[in-house]
């Protein structure tokens, strides 16, 4: 897989390495954060004449889901101002660390859980009360005041960025979409990093912070977990650190995931369905439902929306992998070809894993591999929940696809709300640049659908990509079809809701 | 080098604090120097005007800014010749008003705004010095009258046909009734006892019930004006159709009161009742113009009418009384 290290190009290397650009785009984003929060709190309750709403939930989520994260990952958790407050306090400067800092603990502890289930539930949370906290600008001002605040508190009580690591609920989808973007941060050489006995990438050092996301640069290898902060590139005392240019995608070829991951591409997928029904759709009952919060309706919506993403979906792709693992194919013909080689006295694959990892661990070089046989685990010995895990990473292309196409639908409509909120952003009958009286404008509504299909089809074929080379990984090229038929049902929803 | 980093934590600080907090305090001193009075517009079941009371000096403007902060409304000044502004949802609207004589007057919801639009109002009590030479404004007709508004105005006898001005002027001339010297009806009469007072006459004996309702009928035309008729039709329109119909069939949207307990309901809190029905013959044929003009000032006690008292001028609301009886009546085309 070819990739282009962008620090090659000087004036890029000097821009990152420097704080100073950061630190203006943070203090901007965190200025722009705070208004939105007074705008929300003084403003007028009218969304659309409102800052806070047009700002955060038309400006920034376009930006983030239509250009940062397919493009840039994780580019936003860079400059996010949420973790910042917090995050000055716990390292006692809002610069750079002192001449012998090394991780500040202080007394705070690791984060307790090292996966990202409370991001599915913070997440999750969110979408039940989305339909009144993207309309009304005093409930997002509070949801942005309470992240702020969980974010200080964490950050005086566990080291590093913990919030955003195992919290925060946009953190969650953004990192699990990152493995799709085209840049990453990565080490160049692995042994410069084995041989450095400081590793000040993770343990800091005068000219940065140790990796605030609990990563080590050496061991990383996909861009879930990297915030792209570039403290390693700051504290790297080699210059090993790259910023890869890279192939869309790239991540999906090594992960690993676990099943909170996978949960997380259910979540954002069902999420996508359910918001397009509630808020694109023709259906005032529904809409009424999603927004009387407490109500016997909202109840019902909230039970559905749960059903939909928490047990409905992944039980559904549940049943296709037990349907795919289920066929006779090349895999089955593997497991069969193990088993004969058993039975003449040769060993088993699973034996030849076994006594390779025994070399390993008395200290033995690991053998080399032979050229163009790739290692594949044996696809007999993968159970239904690790099949599970494996396939679940097809879902995040369509994921991500269905929320550009989502995105689609509101931004081009609503984008002109802008001109008139930045004139007047409390809606108080100021004029500051000469646009309060913009009116409502949308724009390439006649384009929009057909992006919207290009992104949904799009992201179906990509998801067959992936599904096709996770079921060629493990021998088993026919299990991809059920789930791409999946990926088909729910893009044909997906097409039908946002388009038809 | 320990100095150097200092100055340049500090300069980050700074940068950080004006940057971050810069917009914050500037959009609050902003707001601090408004002396501006914000007056929000609600939807009546979730407050209607806030506030809804205000204070002014006769001879001095006072500045409001009128937000709506959910659906359309309108506002507008009782008794005045200020016009009624439109206030889309989030925009700002700035009005000056100007009182020339101290008193209490009445804002009001102009659009439709829900269920108890007709709640929407306010008061600005204006102070001041009163002008001597300012005569005592007289009291509604129904005081003068001593008129029991709520007694029941049923007739037991009703045209069989819808009376026509047009037919009564010509019954009019063909029997030469100018000539007879009849009293003419006054606004304290009603059209049944304006018709039983011809009946008995001999004047009238050749003609027929439902002619003698014609007759009625063009007299009735003859104490109003084409004018007051066309302010009456567009201030039903805009004030009296949303519960009384645009027919005056008592089927207006906002017509039906389900009762105390609603606080949707036009009615709430008082007796479930319907709009009017001004196209029943036998419940406004025995009502007198002071009657209705009186009920429209004063408001339908124990009902969901309103009072239109502060709202309306009397020439307003004697139009509004004029034009009703045309759901009755069929006038002469202008």
């Amino acid at each position: 897989m070819r990739r282009y290290n962008l620090l090659r190009i000087p004036w890029l290397r000097r821009l990152l390495v420097s704080r100073w650009p950061q630190l203006i785009l943070r203090a901007l984003a965190l200025g722009g954060f705070l208004f939105a929060i007074l705008a929300g709190l003084l403003g007028t309750r009218v969304g659309n004449h409102n800052f806070a709403i047009v700002a955060v939930w038309i400006a920034w989520w376009a930006a983030l889901m239509l250009v940062l994260v397919p493009f840039l990952g994780r580019a936003w958790c860079s400059i996010c101002p949420i973790p910042m407050p917090g995050e000055w306090l716990q390292q006692g400067a809002v610069l750079a660390p002192s001449p012998s800092a090394r991780v500040r603990s202080d007394g705070r502890g690791r984060f307790p859980l090292r996966n990202i289930w409370p991001q599915n539930v913070a997440f999750t949370l969110l979408a039940l009360f989305s339909a009144v906290i993207l309309t009304r600008p005093a409930v997002t001002a509070w949801i942005l005041l309470g992240m702020i605040l969980v974010a200080v508190v964490v950050s005086l009580r566990y080291e590093r960025r913990a919030f955003c690591r195992y919290l925060c609920p946009v953190s969650g989808f953004i990192g699990l979409y990152s493995q799709l973007a085209p840049i990453e941060l990565r080490v160049v050489d692995t042994g410069i990093c084995a041989a450095h006995k400081e590793k000040s990438c993770y343990t800091g050092n005068a000219e940065g912070y140790g990796c605030p996301w609990s990563v080590f640069p050496a061991a990383l290898k996909v861009n879930t977990n990297c915030g792209l902060c570039m403290e390693c590139l700051r504290a790297c005392e080699y210059e090993n650190i790259a910023l890869n240019l890279r192939a869309f995608g790239t991540d999906l070829d090594a992960s690993r995931r676990g099943l909170d991951e996978a949960y997380k591409a259910f979540i954002m997928l069902g999420g996508a369905l359910v918001y397009s029904a509630v808020m694109l759709g023709p259906w005032g009952a529904l809409k009424s439902a999603a927004y009387q919060v407490g109500s016997a309706a909202w109840w019902g919506y909230a039970a559905a929306l749960l059903a939909i993403t928490w047990l409905l979906l992944p039980g559904a792709f549940y049943l296709v992998i037990r349907l795919a693992r289920a066929q006779r194919s090349h895999y089955g013909r593997l497991a069969t070809a193990s088993a004969q080689r058993e039975k003449a006295g040769e060993p088993s694959r699973r034996a030849e894993i076994a006594t390779e990892a025994s070399r390993r661990s008395r200290g033995a070089e690991p053998r080399p591999k032979t050229p163009g046989v790739a290692r594949r685990p044996a696809a007999a010995h993968l159970t239904p929940r690790q099949l599970f895990t494996r396939y679940a990473a097809a879902l995040i292309p369509l994921g991500l696809m269905a929320w550009v196409a989502f995105s689609l639908s509101f931004v081009f409509a609503n984008l002109s709300y802008l001109l008139p909120v930045l004139s007047d952003p409390f809606g108080w009958g100021w004029d500051l640049f000469g646009t309060a009286g913009v009116g409502w404008r949308p724009a390439l509504m006649l384009v929009a659908p057909w992006l919207q299909v290009l992104a949904l089809v799009g992201g179906l074929f990509w998801s067959a990509r992936v599904a096709r080379r996770v079921a060629a990984e493990i021998g088993a090229p026919r299990q991809a079809w059920p789930v791409i038929g999946f990926c088909a049902v729910l893009t044909g929803g997906l097409l039908w809701l946002l388009v038809g | 080098m320990a100095s150097r980093r200092m100055k340049r934590e500090t300069l980050a600080r700074l940068i950080v604090v004006v940057l971050a907090a810069g917009f914050v305090l500037a959009a609050i001193l902003a707001r601090g120097m408004d002396r501006t009075i914000e007056v929000h517009a609600v939807m009546p079941e979730k407050g209607g005007w806030l506030p809804d009371s205000l204070e002014a000096r006769a001879g001095e403007p006072l500045t409001l800014r009128l937000i709506s902060d959910d659906v359309v409304h309108g506002f507008a000044i009782g008794q005045s010749d200020f016009e009624a502004v439109d206030l889309l949802p989030g925009r700002p609207v700035e009005v000056t008003l100007t009182f020339d004589r101290p008193g209490v007057y009445t804002y009001y919801c102009t659009r439709w705004c829900g269920p108890n639009h007709w709640r929407m109002r306010g008061t600005i009590t204006v102070e001041g010095e009163t002008a001597s030479e300012e005569p005592p404004s007289a009291p509604p007709l129904y005081v003068t009258l001593d008129l029991d508004l709520d007694a029941p105005h049923d007739v037991p006898q009703v045209p069989s046909r819808r009376p026509s001005a047009v037919r009564g002027a010509l019954l009019w001339v063909e029997h030469d009734l100018e000539a007879r010297a009849l009293p003419s009806p006054d606004r304290a009469t009603s059209p049944y006892a304006l018709w039983r007072d011809r009946r008995a006459r001999p004047e009238t004996s050749a003609l027929r019930d439902d002619d003698l309702w014609d007759v009625v009928a063009y007299l009735w035309q003859g104490m109003t004006t084409p004018e007051a008729l066309r302010e009456g039709r567009e201030l039903y329109a805009r004030n009296c159709a949303a519960c009384h119909g645009v027919g005056g069939a008592g089927d207006g949207v906002f017509g039906q009161a389900s009762g105390e307990g609603d606080p949707e309901s036009p009615g709430f809190g008082h007796e479930s009742t319907s709009a009017t029905d001004f196209t029943d013959p036998a419940h406004m044929l025995g009502a007198s113009p002071a009657l209705l003009q009186g009920k429209i000032v004063r408001g339908g006690m124990g009902t969901g009418m309103p009072s239109w008292g502060l709202i309306l001028t009397e020439e307003e609301s004697w139009a509004v009384s004029d034009y009703l009886w045309m759901f009755q009546f069929e006038y002469e085309a202008e």
